[in-house]
């Protein structure tokens, strides 16, 4: 234990020694239906397992659920909000699909089912709420969400467009992008008013973005996806250490500094509604 | 993705600015009116016309921006502006808020 590491819920820090210490849903939809005019992902299985992997070793209950059509993820979303978590400290959900732009002035965007409709992020983030889930009242809730938004592709700065063709990143690299879709309900059903903010404030609850919705995240056939990727090995190195802020920071960093064979760019978001610090519970190997 | 549409109201800069003749702000206006804010004309309420996002009881030292993505980070004109970067910093920044 690091000196000054606060093991117990305090003013600075989550309680997060439970064990285990919560659950873990990842949802993984790699092959979409003809009708939805979605490609298959390919590469995701490796970004499956990889977090998979991880969140056991963070001592998680971690349960898979592969090619959910829109109303399977809600209901799984549902059946997740309707568990007794009272003995439990987090909860974690992984959203690994297509993305699309849908605006929100927090949680922008939405993933897409196997059959085409897509559900808002705010929406995803609702079900953990402290209205919908009392049992998760003043715990965190983390929401990783490898996915992306409409069809731009940020190129940074210093290339042309008649440079910027996907055909330079190679074969191998796919992106999440698809056609953009009109679809912006807006969703609030959050939890508590802040005294600063005019609209009541989601608490407790952080979204991690491969990438901001609008933009295109990348994702390689046969390593997985570049979020994907920095998350795992940035939680394996320093989960023991740091808190998730300071590792969401290093994730963000380093993603963007990567680029899809040096011409495209990809910045992960972070939105950060959690009012302590968390330090997760890496469990010896 | 941003595509022309019907004018939104308060979308200029100077239509942003005016809303706050008359009112007595601790920021300075033209701060607000940058960062994306419109005086609702109640006390020192302001409202981004952008994302709807409100925000009051504001201190002499806050920055506009900050407080933009502190509450309101999905904001398009926020991103437009400033990046995702740094909403990121806001975001990600120690101490939490
Ligand atoms: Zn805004």
């Amino acid at each position: 234990t690091p000196p000054g590491r606060k093991r117990r819920d305090s003013i600075q820090s989550y309680k997060m020694d439970a064990n285990p210490c919560g659950h873990c849903l990842i949802i993984n939809n790699v092959d979409f239906e003809p009708l939805s005019e979605l490609s298959n992902r390919t590469g995701s299985n490796i970004d499956c397992d990889k977090l998979e992997r991880r969140f056991k070793a963070l001592n998680f209950i971690v349960d898979v659920k592969t090619n959910l059509k829109y109303k399977q993820i809600r209901h799984e979303l549902s059946a997740l909000s309707k568990k007794d978590h009272s003995q439990y400290d987090c909860c974690v959900v992984i959203m690994l699909s297509h993305g699309t732009e849908v605006s929100h002035n927090r949680f922008p965007g939405a993933v897409h089912g196997v059959d085409g409709p897509a559900v808002p992020v705010q929406l995803i983030t609702n079900y953990l709420n402290g209205r919908h889930c009392p049992s998760l009242q003043g715990k965190p809730k983390l929401f990783f969400i490898q996915a992306c938004g409409g069809g731009e592709r940020d190129t940074g700065f210093e290339v042309s467009p008649d440079e910027s063709r996907p055909s330079i990143g190679g074969t191998d690299d796919q992106t999440d992008a698809i056609p953009m879709s009109s679809s912006s309900d807006s969703l609030s059903m959050s939890d508590e008013t802040d005294a600063r903010a005019t609209l009541p404030t989601p608490s407790d609850i952080l979204v991690s973005y491969s990438t901001f919705p609008g933009y295109v995240s990348w994702r390689d056939t046969q390593s997985g996806s570049w979020y994907v990727e920095t998350l795992d090995r940035i939680l394996e190195e320093n989960a023991a250490t740091d808190d998730l802020a300071t590792m969401l920071m290093m994730v963000n960093h380093e993603v963007s500094q990567n680029s899809a064979k040096g011409v495209y760019k990809q910045m992960p978001g972070s939105f950060n509604f959690l009012r302590k610090h968390l330090y997760f519970q890496p469990q010896p190997q | 993705m941003q595509h022309s549409s019907p004018r939104v109201p308060m979308e200029s800069f100077e239509e942003r600015l005016n809303s706050f003749s008359g009112i007595q702000h601790p920021i300075h206006r033209e701060r607000l009116a940058r960062a994306g804010f419109y005086s609702t004309g109640t006390g020192d309420r302001v409202l981004c016309f952008r994302c709807g996002g409100g925000v009051k009881d504001w201190q002499p030292e806050e920055d506009p921006w900050e407080e933009h993505a502190k509450h309101y980070p999905g904001c398009s004109f926020l991103l437009a502006e400033k990046g995702q970067e740094y909403i990121n910093s806001i975001q990600l920044q120690d101490p939490p808020r």
